[in-house]
């Protein structure tokens, strides 16, 4: 048994490096192994394409980020300009054919312009008559990301049969500009998008800048009558011995409420002690 | 005859296995002797700044055409599927994941790594690690540690700038010849690097590109301590390293991607 281990110990003192690389090669065929040779089953959550009508694409750019109820579940895949019908169809136009293309070659009646953003989703969600679709700024300066509020369900009403599209859909719309047909009883949902709330601030300054001019001079004149010493605010504002008159005020007030508390505190000794005399007279009569 | 020929299939399957084995225990040896850093400091900043300093060029324009021809390439393929907006996305998954530190060790085996066993050689045929170990001196801390830890230093540092960089040429490329929108380009771009999935990314790119680091640094430490015949040894030194670094990157590449995205 000594001589066993002596001899194991001799051997790997000698071939130590042999040993390591031996190990080290197998360790390499293991891994192998399962990294190549095995089979591996992966389930994979395919995404999901949720086309969504838009008034305008105002802010919105391919990319911007979508989330379930605030929680981060995809992207915006692609912006699509469209014509709706009266009956909310869209009416696409190949514009180097110059023609209607889908879902029929007659001239429609159109009822407005939109914009169609795929929306790259990895889950499905269900959606409820009460759903929204909003746009928002996470923060002031941050980009603009698209919420989707599936709604809530009320009474015994089913979600919504809401229109996904195929991969195959996705392609023919951006290489053919061809819009997938919807199905009756199929819902097409609709989104609000908000504008940029600066924007919104600038065009507000820019639609009342007569007035903010009118209110800025205004402004101006009054100080400049404050700094004169005209009208009589300024004129009060200005009064040599104000200041003293003001400070004579409040010691008055202080002297006041010193006294004040003075004879608060002497009603109350005094009236104790009436309260004792009435106690005492009436245990005596 | 045939004595000769099994002594020649041994010697195919033996010497390979323990060069392994002596690469593997080169490079215990240094982890251990890592506390010695401190005294090798000047050598370690000066080995960090022959691999990144003196590579940058290279790194640069090798990591911005990859960059260029990545972009190019799906692009092109991309369009036909309308889907060309997604290039950014693309670009940095292939770059962070696996071209990036992939090319940047390629570069640096080749520019480096050959230097570094081309000196050590020199010094192993002229008997210099014979004289150090003469004086007591270890080789492992006074030569092989700097170089390792100089060199496994900068491989994440030139494979981050090499990725940022591809980036930069490929969205130049997608804007120019693609008609992509630089801010979808970028859009995409960020939103890719910031979603989970990005962030692996990120580390298990800085991972490889530092595992790469400590294979190409040991291999030609270790061949260059074991070259022996004059010049004519040194110059296989240096081409068994470069050849057995290039093995290992594609090897241990492989692995590492399918033990991290494997499921």
């Amino acid at each position: 048994m000594h001589m066993e281990s002596y001899t194991i110990k001799k051997f790997l003192e000698k071939n130590i490096s042999e040993v390591v690389g031996a190990s080290f090669f197998i360790f390499l065929i293991f891994l192998g192994y399962f990294t190549m040779v095995k089979k591996n089953i992966t389930v994979v959550s395919e995404p999901r394409y949720l086309p969504v009508i838009l008034q305008s694409a105002e802010s919105l750019k391919i990319g911007s980020a979508v989330t379930l109820l605030g929680v981060p579940v995809g992207i915006i895949g692609s912006l699509h300009y469209v014509l709706l019908d009266l009956e909310g169809q869209p009416v696409l136009i190949d514009r180097k054919n110059r023609k209607f293309i889908k879902p029929d070659q007659k001239l429609r009646a159109v009822q407005g312009q939109y914009v169609v953003a795929v929306l790259d989703i990895t889950r499905n969600v269900e959606v409820y008559n009460n759903y929204s679709i909003v746009t928002q700024y996470p923060s002031l300066f941050s980009v603009k990301t698209v919420d989707i509020r599936p709604g809530r369900k009320q009474d015994a009403e089913d979600p919504m049969n809401v229109r996904y599209l195929s991969l195959q859909e996705v392609l023919n719309l951006r290489t053919k500009k061809e819009m997938p047909q919807v199905l009756p009883g199929e819902v097409v949902l609709h989104a609000e998008n908000f504008g940029d709330p600066l924007f919104l601030l600038t065009e507000i300054i820019h639609e009342n800048q007569k007035q903010i001019r009118t209110i800025v001079s205004n402004m101006a004149e009054i100080t400049d009558k404050l700094n004169r010493g005209d009208g009589n605010l300024a004129m009060l504002i200005n009064k040599r011995g104000l200041e003293r008159e003001a400070l004579d005020v409040l010691i008055q007030a202080s002297v006041l409420s010193h006294e004040l508390e003075e004879g608060y505190e002497s009603y109350r000794e005094t009236n104790s002690l009436i309260e004792t005399f009435k106690t005492l007279f009436g245990i005596i009569f | 005859m045939l004595t000769k020929l099994l002594f020649y299939f041994l010697k195919f399957i033996v010497d390979p296995v323990k060069g392994a084995g002596e690469t593997l225990i080169l490079l215990g040896r240094t982890f251990l002797a890592l506390p010695y850093l401190y005294f090798k400091l000047g050598e370690t900043v000066r080995q960090m700044y022959v691999s990144g300093y003196k590579s940058l060029f290279v790194v640069s324009i090798v990591a911005a055409f990859t960059g260029m021809i990545l972009s190019l390439q799906t692009g092109l393929a991309l369009k036909d599927y309308g889907q060309q907006d997604r290039i950014g996305q693309l670009l940095v998954v292939a770059l962070t994941r696996e071209m990036s530190p992939f090319m940047t060790a390629l570069i640096l085996a080749a520019a480096v790594g050959s230097a570094i066993a081309a000196e050590v050689g020199t010094m192993s045929v002229s008997e210099e690690i014979d004289a150090l170990e003469v004086m007591s001196i270890d080789p492992v801390k006074y030569l092989v540690l700097p170089r390792i830890v100089g060199f496994t230093i900068m491989v994440p540092v030139l494979s981050v700038y090499g990725t940022v960089l591809g980036i930069l040429g490929g969205g130049l490329v997608a804007s120019t010849q693609l008609n992509v929108d630089p801010d979808v380009y970028y859009t995409m771009v960020f939103a890719s690097l910031k979603t989970k999935t990005g962030l692996k990314d990120i580390w298990v790119g800085m991972l490889k590109a530092v595992v790469f680091g400590l294979t190409i640094s040991t291999i030609s430490c270790r061949q260059g301590l074991k070259a022996s015949g004059g010049a004519i040894g040194v110059g296989i030194a240096v081409r068994q390293a470069v050849v057995i670094s290039f093995l290992f990157i594609i090897t241990l590449g492989y692995f590492i991607t399918a033990l991290f995205y494997r499921k």
